[in-house]
């Protein structure tokens, strides 16, 4: 398979997540979207590791792998800790400043 | 004693500031102490400089000490220098006699004043730029004193500035100080233009030489020295009250009655009579100045004095009156008789003192009003005002051996007398003549129907006034007695020297010789005749006022009020002058005003400065604000765009400043810069026929071509980052011969 398929794929896997991140109010879904963006760098990793015939790059997705458990565990419980503060998770409506 | 002549000025400065700083915490004799001792001393010093010390110099010129070096910048250089000949002398002399006597009327007369401290503060003041200004032998040292004493005026004129009245009476009289005083001022640049100096003795002497670019033609055909003298005059006729700028004077009598003794009596409106007596040497080079500042003079003493027939408030009278006898001073000056206007500046300060101080204890008598209908019979009440009145009176219709009767006579013979203008002019010289005797006339009379209907007959007060009536204090009647004496045997000083054929015997106008040059010389008959008219004058203007106000308001004075109603309606509202002024200029004045207010004020500095630039402030802080709302998601979209910027930035290829183009003949060698960093390899492309099409590329920026005609050519250099593909470029015009 040529490389700047899979890069291609990554790419856009990125740009969905991103733009979850940006423009969801739901605070679920800016969590899912960050885990997106991980995934995605993750194929990267793969897919330049498969061509270049270094598997550090291998060793790195399982990195990411393990970073992005630990990060999503911290950020759910952030998120349950809003919930309780705030009674929403709209991220819209969660915010202190006016307006 | 010579360096010592400073300390006349310093010295009422000093009081000055003393009572400024402290006056409110002083007790009230500590206060008058202080101001009438520091007159005093000024009195003293300056007698002591002039009666022991200045013998022995006036033929040179006077006491002369320079203190410091004003400005020197350029062609100009201004120093501060102090002047005390016979001319200054005798005004210091003036101003400090005078001024002593009024600090002590003062101390009775307010008395009651809550303001006490600050009236004294002024009085020293105005006393220490009087000073300033008579000694100045510079003329922008006089210019200071000048403006000084402007100021003291006002100050003191609105001292009651509760009442808004007063407050623009003071107003009224700055600001018209203020217009004489511009040209004053233009009088001053032309004279620096035409000698490049602005020293006394220095101008002078340009003057006297009778060459130089005063005489030139400057404009109109009139030399440069006929409008440095009219301007000048203007200034005079500003500070002196002459037509058309002493409607300020008459309105200043809303100030207490020692400054209008002081100040408007015997001092500073004499400043203008004594600029042009000290500037004599520049009048006397253009006859025609001269006959405008006698006609000038003959006009306003006429005019005013006819004013004075009609008003009915006692310093009013005095007010025109004095414009009047100014008048009378500008003939005696611009007739070339300068001793004979000094002598008569010196003869008024006395009486005119001693009548307003009369006035202030008439006033203080009868309540605090000075409403003439009002009076009447207070010669019983108060025998000592009266004397003193009695004297000054006659001594200001120019009744023999009183003072005024002489200086008066010196006057109208040297108008009728003067060698100044020849042939185009000589008819200035009669005419002021015979304006003057007319005015003289009118001053016997209207100061005449003042004596009658105050002093004689009985009194038309009311009950609760006349229960009060009493005569004053010793500290206000001992001034004018002393005033009184100086009125009655001041003329001594100044006997004519045609009348006896003995000039010597004129001791007032021998001691002014070495400033102002001797006295006239006038015919012994012309002399004779002149005193004679003068006595038949007097009389006659005495009598027909006792005609119409011996005793009070008789008959005749009915009678003609009945038969001319507008005109003495007119009169009395002293030719609607006033009302004229406002017409013409202060409302045009007042409309640009208004008009510029709202124009400048509120639309251009309060809308579009203050608010329009806080409008624009908002519309960029709206703007910014919308990056910070506290929203994550959009804290993070601007993060991303700035990862993209600083991407953008990261991979576009480094560009030198300029292409180093060395031209040989047809030959082009470009060498631009250190060529690719370690980090990157670039790919520089030339394209030098502007063909769009890459003539030379390489690694490295430096490239050579031969062209094949002549012309101007633009060499372009494109920097391409194969990485990345983003490319810079940069152009360079070079023409090749």
């Amino acid at each position: 398979m040529p490389t700047h398929l899979y890069i291609m794929l990554s790419l856009v896997l990125f740009l969905i997540g991103a733009g979850g991140v940006l423009l969801r109010r739901n605070a679920l879904i800016v969590l899912m979207g960050i885990e997106l963006m991980l995934n995605a760098g993750n194929l990267a990793f793969l897919a330049f590791a498969r061509s270049l015939g270094d598997e550090k790059g291998q060793v790195f997705a399982f990195f990411v792998i393990a970073l992005a458990a630990a990060e999503a565990a911290v950020g759910l419980a952030i998120l349950v800790g809003l919930f309780r503060t705030r009674q929403t998770v709209n991220l819209d409506e969660a915010s202190l400043m006016r307006r | 004693m010579l360096f010592n002549l400073w300390l006349i000025p310093f010295l009422p400065f000093l009081g000055a500031a003393t009572l400024i700083l402290f006056g409110q915490a002083m007790r009230r004799d500590w206060v008058h102490l202080v101001a009438t001792l520091a007159i005093g001393a000024s009195f003293l010093v300056a007698a002591d400089a002039f009666f022991f010390n200045l013998p022995a110099v006036a033929e040179a010129g006077g006491l002369r000490d320079v203190l410091w070096t004003w400005m020197a910048s350029g062609d100009l250089t201004v120093e501060v220098v102090l002047r005390l000949d016979v001319l200054s002398g005798v005004m210091c002399l003036v101003i400090t006699f005078i001024g002593a006597l009024i600090h002590i009327y003062s101390a009775g007369y307010m008395s009651h004043d809550a303001d006490y401290a600050r009236f004294f503060a002024y009085l020293n003041l105005f006393c220490g730029s009087m000073l300033v200004l008579v000694l100045g032998d510079s003329l922008p040292v006089m210019f200071v004193g000048w403006e000084g004493v402007g100021l003291c005026s006002y100050l003191l004129i609105g001292f009651w500035y509760s009442e808004t009245a007063n407050a623009d009476a003071g107003k009224k009289a700055f600001i018209t100080n203020r217009v004489g005083d511009f040209g004053f001022l233009l009088g001053m640049f032309l004279l620096f233009y035409a000698t490049g100096t602005l020293d006394i003795p220095e101008l002078l002497a340009h003057a006297r030489s009778g060459a130089g670019a005063l005489v030139e033609p400057f404009w109109l055909g009139m030399p440069l020295a006929f409008w440095a003298a009219l301007f000048l005059f203007i200034g005079a006729a500003g500070k002196s009250a002459q037509i058309p700028l002493y409607v300020w004077l008459p309105d200043a009598m809303a100030g207490p009655t020692p400054v209008s003794a002081l100040i408007h009596a015997a001092t500073m409106v004499t400043a203008g009579v004594y600029m042009v007596a000290r500037m004599g040497a520049l009048y006397a080079i253009t006859p025609a100045a001269m006959a405008i500042v006698a006609l000038v003079g003959a006009a306003t003493a006429l005019f005013a004095a006819i004013i004075g027939f009609a008003q009915n408030d006692f310093k009013k009278v005095l007010a025109y009156s004095t414009v009047s006898q100014l008048g009378f001073m500008f003939v005696g000056v611009g007739v070339g008789a300068y001793g004979a206007g000094i002598f008569h500046l010196f003869t008024h300060a006395f009486f005119k003192a001693g009548l307003f101080l009369c006035a202030g204890s008439v006033m203080h008598a009868m309540s605090g009003s000075g409403d003439i209908t009002k009076m009447g019979g207070l010669r019983r009440k108060l025998p000592w005002t009266h004397g003193v009145f009695w004297v000054c009176w006659l001594a200001i219709c120019g009744v023999p051996i009183f003072s005024g009767f002489f200086s008066k006579d010196a006057i109208v013979a040297s108008a009728f007398g003067t060698h100044a203008f020849s042939e185009g002019l000589a008819w200035v010289a009669p005419t002021v003549g015979v304006l003057l005797l007319l005015a003289a006339l009118g001053t016997a009379f209207y100061m005449s129907r003042l004596y009658f209907l105050v002093f004689t007959g009985e009194s038309r007060a009311d009950e609760h006034t006349k229960a009060h009536i009493h005569e004053s204090p010793i500290e206000m009647v001992a001034p004018l007695v002393v005033l009184a004496v100086g009125a009655a045997l001041g003329g001594l000083l100044g006997i004519p020297g045609a009348l006896f054929n003995h000039p010597e015997w004129n001791l007032f106008f021998h001691w002014l010789e070495p400033a102002v040059g001797p006295e006239m010389h006038l015919d012994h008959t012309l002399e004779l005749a002149m005193i004679v008219i003068s006595i038949v004058i007097a009389g006659g203007g005495i009598l027909l006022a006792y005609v119409f106000y011996g005793g009070g308001y008789r008959t005749p004075a009915h009678n003609f009020a009945r038969s001319f109603p507008r005109f003495v309606a007119l009169v009395r509202d002293k030719f609607r002058v006033d009302e004229l002024y406002g017409f013409l200029i202060i409302r045009p004045i007042r409309y640009l005003a208004q008009g510029l207010f709202f124009l400048v004020d509120r639309i251009l500095i309060d809308r579009i400065l203050v608010h329009g630039v806080a409008l624009v402030v908002d519309v960029f802080a709206r703007m910014a604000r919308t990056l910070q709302v506290g929203d994550v998601q959009r804290h993070l979209a601007v993060f991303g765009i700035g990862l993209l910027v600083l991407f953008y930035l990261a991979i576009k290829p480094p560009v030198p400043d300029d292409l180093n183009v060395t031209v040989e003949g047809v030959h082009v060698q470009v060498d631009a810069g250190e060529g690719s960093p370690i980090s990157r390899q670039l790919i520089y492309e030339f394209d030098f026929d502007e063909d769009g099409l890459p003539d030379k590329h390489g690694n490295t920026p430096q490239a050579s071509f031969s062209y094949e005609g002549r012309g101007t050519y633009r060499i372009k250099m494109t920097v391409l980052d194969p990485r990345w593909g983003s490319s810079r470029s940069l152009e360079k015009t070079v023409s090749i011969q």
